[in-house]
């Protein structure tokens, strides 16, 4: 099993992911896009830490830590989300224009 | 045997993900995420990482789709998804994302990495521990912290204000 078909399986899931976070208006949707991008850099690590130095596993622990940072961003989001739905309302992107002057 | 797996395993991951994105309803995009997570679990597995596939499914699928499920239940807006953006940005969005996308593809495969040819190591949990406590202590450390700020700065936005 050659490395550049995980390479290649973890790019194309980056950019799907990459097309969820550009195109959809709701925020809970960009959030689910960004744990597909987070997940294909984790795949990548995992697959680098397999083929190119099996016995270090410091990409396996460097996937551990984006994990634990994945968890922390998702848990972070979704409060901001239910703040702004408490004022707002809506979680329609476009109306999210209070910064714009 | 094992290519056959990859490839099973590589097209679940896609579709999920195309579903994920492209769906219209939020509640099923959330499950769809959940298989996605689990093709990917299955996949570390194929790189002999079962520490981390096993963490994948405790922490993403137990942990942050159940937390992102909370969210999409409170907020209620399953329904009625007007999400379709233009159509021009749609069109330039696919073309910037594929051609991004192509390039990486093309740089990951023409590149010659240096695949080593020694066996993975069985049992990685012991070997994950002991580095987590000796060469990886201080990030161990200090993401614990982080989870801790994370923690109390969702609880501190999402209670609202006004309660005293």
């Amino acid at each position: 099993m050659p490395l550049s078909y995980y390479l290649v399986l973890s790019a194309l899931l980056f950019g799907i992911g990459l097309l969820g976070v550009l195109l959809r208006k709701n925020v809970v949707a960009i959030l689910l896009s960004i744990e597909i991008m987070l997940n294909a850099c984790n795949l990548n690590l995992v697959a680098f830490s397999r083929y190119i130095a099996p016995s270090d596993l410091s990409g396996q622990i460097f996937a551990i830590f984006v994990m634990a940072i994945a968890a922390a961003e998702a848990a972070v989001g979704l409060a901001l989300v239910l703040s702004i739905y408490r004022n707002m309302c809506s979680i329609d992107l476009d109306s999210f224009n209070i910064f714009k002057w | 045997m094992s290519l056959a797996l990859f490839i099973i395993l590589g097209f679940c991951a896609v579709v999920s993900a195309l579903f994920v994105v492209v769906g219209r309803n939020l509640f099923h995009s959330a499950m769809t995420l959940g298989a996605f997570l689990l093709s990917v679990s299955g996949l570390y597995f194929l790189l002999d990482a079962d520490l981390v596939g096993i963490m994948q499914v405790f922490v993403y699928i137990g942990g942050v789709m159940v937390v992102l499920l909370f969210g999409i239940m409170l907020t209620s807006q399953i329904a009625n998804m007007r999400q379709v953006s233009g159509l021009q940005q749609r069109l330039s969005s696919d073309l910037a994302v594929a051609v991004l996308t192509a390039f990486i593809a093309a740089i990951l495969i023409e590149s010659n990495f240096t695949v080593s040819s020694s066996a993975p190591v069985k049992n990685t949990l012991p070997l994950i521990g002991k580095l987590f406590m000796t060469n990886y202590v201080l990030p161990f450390e200090v993401i614990s912290v982080l989870l801790l700020a994370a923690l109390i700065g969702a609880i501190v936005i999402a209670r609202g204000e006004g309660r005293g």
